[in-house]
Protein backbone atom coordinates (compact mmCIF):
# COMPACT_ATOMS: atom_id res chain seq x y z
CA UNK A 1 0.00 0.00 0.00
CA UNK A 2 2.64 2.20 0.86
CA UNK A 3 4.55 1.55 -2.58
CA UNK A 4 0.99 2.54 -4.00
CA UNK A 5 0.97 6.02 -1.98
CA UNK A 6 4.61 6.83 -3.26
CA UNK A 7 3.87 6.33 -7.34
CA UNK A 8 0.25 8.21 -6.64
CA UNK A 9 2.80 10.87 -5.40
CA UNK A 10 4.68 10.91 -8.62
CA UNK A 11 1.94 10.90 -10.46
CA UNK A 12 0.28 14.15 -9.01
CA UNK A 13 3.49 15.67 -9.40
CA UNK A 14 4.01 14.95 -13.29
CA UNK A 15 -0.11 16.05 -13.82
CA UNK A 16 0.88 19.42 -11.72
CA UNK A 17 3.61 20.16 -13.87
CA UNK A 18 1.73 19.02 -16.97
CA UNK A 19 -1.20 21.56 -16.03
CA UNK A 20 0.57 24.82 -17.40
CA UNK A 21 0.84 23.93 -20.67
CA UNK A 22 -2.06 22.14 -21.07
CA UNK A 23 -4.27 25.14 -20.35
CA UNK A 24 -2.27 27.13 -22.98
CA UNK A 25 -2.52 24.27 -25.51
CA UNK A 26 -6.24 24.63 -25.08
CA UNK A 27 -5.99 27.98 -26.69
CA UNK A 28 -3.85 27.71 -28.73
CA UNK A 29 -5.75 23.82 -30.54
CA UNK A 30 -9.75 25.45 -30.31
CA UNK A 31 -8.36 29.03 -31.86
CA UNK A 32 -6.53 27.31 -34.85
CA UNK A 33 -9.45 24.38 -34.77
CA UNK A 34 -11.46 27.90 -35.32
CA UNK A 35 -9.77 29.61 -37.86
CA UNK A 36 -9.63 26.53 -40.00
CA UNK A 37 -13.24 25.97 -39.62
CA UNK A 38 -13.56 29.53 -40.88
CA UNK A 39 -12.08 28.87 -43.66
CA UNK A 40 -13.19 26.09 -44.57
CA UNK A 41 -17.10 28.09 -44.15
CA UNK A 42 -16.06 31.26 -45.04
CA UNK A 43 -17.70 32.60 -41.54
CA UNK A 44 -14.57 35.05 -40.23
CA UNK A 45 -14.70 35.49 -38.15
CA UNK A 46 -17.20 33.95 -35.98
CA UNK A 47 -15.99 30.55 -35.40
CA UNK A 48 -12.63 31.58 -34.57
CA UNK A 49 -14.26 32.99 -31.84
CA UNK A 50 -16.59 30.72 -30.83
CA UNK A 51 -13.99 28.52 -31.06
CA UNK A 52 -11.23 29.97 -28.94
CA UNK A 53 -13.93 30.62 -25.96
CA UNK A 54 -14.75 26.71 -26.46
CA UNK A 55 -10.81 26.28 -26.44
CA UNK A 56 -10.97 28.12 -23.09
CA UNK A 57 -13.46 26.07 -21.90
CA UNK A 58 -12.09 22.95 -22.99
CA UNK A 59 -8.93 24.29 -20.77
CA UNK A 60 -10.74 25.05 -17.57
CA UNK A 61 -12.47 21.61 -17.87
CA UNK A 62 -9.31 19.86 -17.74
CA UNK A 63 -7.63 21.52 -14.88
CA UNK A 64 -11.04 21.30 -13.27
CA UNK A 65 -10.74 16.99 -14.21
CA UNK A 66 -7.54 17.21 -12.42
CA UNK A 67 -8.08 18.55 -9.17
CA UNK A 68 -11.24 16.90 -8.80
CA UNK A 69 -10.57 13.60 -10.76
CA UNK A 70 -13.72 11.21 -11.75
CA UNK A 71 -14.51 8.22 -9.04
CA UNK A 72 -12.02 5.39 -9.46
CA UNK A 73 -10.21 7.19 -12.40
CA UNK A 74 -6.82 6.42 -12.86
CA UNK B 1 5.46 25.64 -36.19
CA UNK B 2 4.94 22.95 -39.31
CA UNK B 3 7.96 21.84 -40.42
CA UNK B 4 6.40 20.21 -43.58
CA UNK B 5 6.54 23.68 -45.06
CA UNK B 6 7.72 23.88 -48.79
CA UNK B 7 11.12 26.37 -48.36
CA UNK B 8 14.64 25.51 -48.33
CA UNK B 9 15.12 26.24 -44.88
CA UNK B 10 12.01 24.38 -42.66
CA UNK B 11 15.26 22.92 -40.24
CA UNK B 12 17.22 23.87 -37.57
CA UNK B 13 20.20 23.25 -39.94
CA UNK B 14 20.75 21.96 -43.45
CA UNK B 15 19.71 18.53 -44.18
CA UNK B 16 22.99 16.22 -44.14
CA UNK B 17 22.31 14.38 -46.85
CA UNK B 18 19.52 14.98 -49.73
CA UNK B 19 18.24 11.36 -50.97
CA UNK B 20 16.74 11.44 -54.60
CA UNK B 21 13.78 9.34 -55.04
CA UNK B 22 14.51 7.28 -58.80
CA UNK B 23 11.35 8.48 -61.08
CA UNK B 24 9.98 11.66 -58.84
CA UNK B 25 10.86 15.15 -58.35
CA UNK B 26 10.71 14.07 -54.49
CA UNK B 27 13.50 14.45 -52.24
CA UNK B 28 14.16 13.17 -48.86
CA UNK B 29 16.37 15.16 -46.83
CA UNK B 30 18.15 13.59 -44.05
CA UNK B 31 18.74 15.36 -41.22
CA UNK B 32 21.42 15.30 -37.95
CA UNK B 33 18.83 14.83 -35.57
CA UNK B 34 17.07 11.78 -37.21
CA UNK B 35 20.88 10.19 -37.43
CA UNK B 36 21.02 10.95 -34.14
CA UNK B 37 17.66 9.18 -33.51
CA UNK B 38 18.62 6.55 -35.58
CA UNK B 39 21.78 5.76 -33.37
CA UNK B 40 19.84 6.09 -30.22
CA UNK B 41 17.27 3.44 -31.66
CA UNK B 42 20.13 1.07 -32.51
CA UNK B 43 21.70 1.55 -29.12
CA UNK B 44 18.47 0.69 -27.52
CA UNK B 45 17.72 -2.07 -29.93
CA UNK B 46 21.28 -3.56 -29.60
CA UNK B 47 21.61 -3.62 -25.93
CA UNK B 48 18.23 -5.47 -25.65
CA UNK B 49 19.33 -7.90 -28.17
CA UNK B 50 22.78 -8.51 -26.37
CA UNK B 51 20.93 -8.63 -23.02
CA UNK B 52 18.05 -11.02 -24.10
CA UNK B 53 20.45 -13.19 -26.62
CA UNK B 54 22.06 -15.52 -23.63
CA UNK B 55 19.66 -15.15 -20.48
CA UNK B 56 21.44 -16.65 -17.30
CA UNK B 57 19.46 -17.08 -14.41
CA UNK B 58 22.16 -15.06 -12.24
CA UNK B 59 22.06 -11.69 -13.95
CA UNK B 60 25.37 -10.20 -15.24
CA UNK B 61 26.72 -7.02 -17.02
CA UNK B 62 24.22 -5.76 -19.83
CA UNK B 63 21.58 -8.05 -18.86
CA UNK B 64 21.59 -7.14 -15.40
CA UNK B 65 21.27 -3.39 -16.38
CA UNK B 66 18.27 -4.12 -18.42
CA UNK B 67 16.86 -6.17 -15.73
CA UNK B 68 16.88 -3.26 -13.43
CA UNK B 69 15.85 -0.78 -15.69
CA UNK B 70 12.59 -2.69 -16.81
CA UNK B 71 11.59 -3.96 -13.53
CA UNK B 72 11.85 -0.68 -11.91
CA UNK B 73 9.59 0.86 -14.65
CA UNK B 74 6.86 -1.88 -15.02
CA UNK B 75 7.01 -1.32 -11.10
CA UNK B 76 6.33 2.33 -11.55
CA UNK B 77 3.67 1.74 -13.99
CA UNK B 78 2.12 -0.96 -12.14
CA UNK B 79 1.87 1.05 -9.07
CA UNK B 80 0.21 3.72 -11.64
CA UNK B 81 -2.61 1.15 -13.34
CA UNK B 82 -2.22 -1.69 -12.01
CA UNK B 83 -0.20 -5.19 -12.67
CA UNK B 84 -2.20 -6.69 -15.47
CA UNK B 85 -2.54 -3.41 -17.41
CA UNK B 86 1.17 -2.42 -17.08
CA UNK B 87 2.03 -5.77 -18.38
CA UNK B 88 -0.34 -4.66 -21.80
CA UNK B 89 0.86 -1.38 -22.20
CA UNK B 90 4.48 -1.13 -20.34
CA UNK B 91 6.47 -2.00 -23.39
CA UNK B 92 4.87 0.88 -25.23
CA UNK B 93 5.21 3.26 -22.20
CA UNK B 94 9.02 1.81 -21.22
CA UNK B 95 10.39 2.41 -24.74
CA UNK B 96 8.79 5.85 -24.76
CA UNK B 97 10.70 7.04 -21.62
CA UNK B 98 13.97 5.35 -22.96
CA UNK B 99 13.50 6.95 -25.90
CA UNK B 100 12.96 10.19 -24.80
CA UNK B 101 15.50 9.72 -22.21
CA UNK B 102 18.31 9.23 -24.40
CA UNK B 103 17.06 12.23 -26.57
CA UNK B 104 17.16 14.58 -24.21
CA UNK B 105 20.74 13.20 -22.92
CA UNK B 106 22.50 13.15 -26.02
CA UNK B 107 23.02 16.81 -25.96
CA UNK B 108 25.08 16.72 -23.09
CA UNK B 109 27.34 13.81 -23.85
CA UNK B 110 31.40 15.28 -23.93
CA UNK B 111 32.33 17.13 -27.28
CA UNK B 112 28.88 17.45 -28.35
CA UNK B 113 28.50 20.91 -28.66
CA UNK B 114 31.49 21.24 -30.70
CA UNK B 115 29.62 19.25 -33.97
CA UNK B 116 27.84 21.36 -35.45
CA UNK B 117 24.32 21.08 -35.93
CA UNK B 118 24.36 18.40 -33.86
CA UNK B 119 21.52 18.69 -31.91
CA UNK B 120 19.32 15.78 -29.42
CA UNK B 121 16.24 14.69 -31.31
CA UNK B 122 13.76 15.59 -28.73
CA UNK B 123 14.98 19.79 -29.57
CA UNK B 124 13.35 19.26 -32.78
CA UNK B 125 9.28 19.78 -33.18
CA UNK B 126 8.61 17.19 -35.84
CA UNK B 127 10.27 14.34 -33.31
CA UNK B 128 8.29 15.09 -30.55
CA UNK B 129 5.12 15.61 -32.70
CA UNK B 130 5.67 12.49 -34.01
CA UNK B 131 5.56 11.26 -29.97
CA UNK B 132 2.82 13.12 -29.28
CA UNK B 133 0.71 11.66 -32.76
CA UNK B 134 1.91 7.92 -31.29
CA UNK B 135 0.27 8.10 -28.03
CA UNK B 136 -2.72 9.86 -29.03
CA UNK B 137 -2.99 7.40 -31.52
CA UNK B 138 -2.01 4.92 -29.07
CA UNK B 139 -4.56 5.67 -26.74
CA UNK B 140 -7.30 5.51 -29.00
CA UNK B 141 -5.81 1.93 -30.38
CA UNK B 142 -5.76 0.07 -27.24
CA UNK B 143 -8.88 2.18 -25.99
CA UNK B 144 -10.94 0.29 -28.42
CA UNK B 145 -9.55 -2.73 -28.33
CA UNK B 146 -9.97 -3.12 -24.97
CA UNK B 147 -13.84 -1.33 -24.66
CA UNK B 148 -14.83 -1.94 -28.47
CA UNK B 149 -17.14 0.87 -29.55
CA UNK B 150 -17.97 1.45 -25.94
CA UNK B 151 -14.75 3.62 -26.07
CA UNK B 152 -15.97 6.63 -27.55
CA UNK B 153 -18.73 6.70 -24.98
CA UNK B 154 -16.33 8.79 -22.62
CA UNK B 155 -16.76 11.78 -25.08
CA UNK B 156 -20.25 12.08 -24.14
CA UNK B 157 -19.24 12.08 -19.73
CA UNK B 158 -20.56 13.55 -17.65
CA UNK B 159 -22.71 15.23 -19.41
CA UNK B 160 -23.66 15.18 -23.18
CA UNK B 161 -23.43 18.68 -24.38
CA UNK B 162 -19.63 18.29 -23.29
CA UNK B 163 -19.04 16.75 -26.53
CA UNK B 164 -17.36 19.65 -27.96
CA UNK B 165 -14.60 20.40 -24.98
CA UNK B 166 -14.32 16.69 -24.32
CA UNK B 167 -13.26 16.31 -28.39
CA UNK B 168 -10.59 19.68 -28.26
CA UNK B 169 -9.63 18.18 -24.85
CA UNK B 170 -8.57 14.69 -26.43
CA UNK B 171 -6.97 17.06 -29.71
CA UNK B 172 -4.77 19.30 -27.01
CA UNK B 173 -3.34 16.21 -25.73
CA UNK B 174 -0.67 15.62 -28.56
CA UNK B 175 0.18 19.52 -28.79
CA UNK B 176 0.64 20.20 -24.87
CA UNK B 177 2.73 16.60 -25.18
CA UNK B 178 4.95 17.45 -27.95
CA UNK B 179 5.20 21.54 -26.84
CA UNK B 180 5.86 20.58 -23.09
CA UNK B 181 8.85 18.46 -24.56
CA UNK B 182 10.61 20.81 -27.43
CA UNK B 183 10.23 23.72 -25.53
CA UNK B 184 11.48 22.44 -22.87
CA UNK B 185 14.75 20.76 -24.23
CA UNK B 186 15.12 23.58 -27.16
CA UNK B 187 15.34 25.93 -24.01
CA UNK B 188 17.53 24.42 -22.26
CA UNK B 189 20.17 23.48 -25.13
CA UNK B 190 19.53 27.11 -26.55
CA UNK B 191 21.22 28.42 -22.90
CA UNK B 192 23.89 26.27 -22.87
CA UNK B 193 24.37 27.12 -26.28
CA UNK B 194 24.75 30.72 -25.73
CA UNK B 195 26.54 30.05 -22.30
CA UNK B 196 28.56 28.43 -24.25
CA UNK B 197 29.56 30.81 -27.16
CA UNK B 198 30.08 34.05 -24.16
CA UNK B 199 32.52 31.48 -21.75
CA UNK B 200 32.89 28.23 -23.52
CA UNK B 201 35.02 27.06 -20.04
CA UNK B 202 32.95 25.54 -16.74
CA UNK B 203 30.13 28.47 -16.98
CA UNK B 204 27.88 26.13 -18.37
CA UNK B 205 28.67 23.06 -16.81
CA UNK B 206 26.01 24.53 -13.81
CA UNK B 207 23.39 24.76 -16.74
CA UNK B 208 24.31 21.32 -17.96
CA UNK B 209 23.75 19.71 -14.39
CA UNK B 210 20.49 21.03 -14.59
CA UNK B 211 20.27 19.97 -17.81
CA UNK B 212 20.32 16.46 -16.49
CA UNK B 213 17.19 17.27 -13.87
CA UNK B 214 15.31 18.30 -17.14
CA UNK B 215 15.94 15.59 -19.55
CA UNK B 216 15.05 13.30 -16.42
CA UNK B 217 11.58 15.16 -15.43
CA UNK B 218 10.52 15.62 -19.20
CA UNK B 219 11.10 12.11 -19.68
CA UNK B 220 9.38 11.36 -16.87
CA UNK B 221 6.05 13.50 -17.48
CA UNK B 222 5.32 12.54 -20.97
CA UNK B 223 5.52 8.78 -19.98
CA UNK B 224 3.11 9.72 -16.36
CA UNK B 225 1.01 11.62 -18.93
CA UNK B 226 0.76 8.74 -21.55
CA UNK B 227 0.23 6.00 -18.68
CA UNK B 228 -2.40 8.55 -17.49
CA UNK B 229 -4.55 9.13 -20.99
CA UNK B 230 -3.87 4.84 -21.60
CA UNK B 231 -5.03 4.15 -17.98
CA UNK B 232 -8.02 6.59 -18.91
CA UNK B 233 -9.28 4.91 -22.31
CA UNK B 234 -8.52 1.26 -20.63
CA UNK B 235 -10.20 1.39 -17.44
CA UNK B 236 -13.25 -0.79 -16.40
CA UNK B 237 -16.16 0.80 -14.96
CA UNK B 238 -17.91 -1.66 -12.38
Amino acid sequence: MKDQDKYQGYKALGLFLSAGMTMAASVLVGYYLGSWLDKYFGTKPWLTVIMFLLGTAAGLKSLYDLTFPKKGGG
Amino acid sequence: MSAAGGGEHHGPVDPLITIDIPGTDFHLPIYNFVITSWVIMLILGFTAYLATRNMKRLPQGIQNLWETVVEGLFGFFGGLMGEERARKYGPFLATCFLYILLSNYSGLFPGAAMIKGFVPPTNNISITAALGILVFLSVFYFGIRAKGIGFFKHFFQPMAFLVVLNIIEELVRPVSLSLRLYGNIFGEEKIIEQLGEMVPLIVPLPMMALGLLTGAIQAFVFTILATTYISGATEEHH
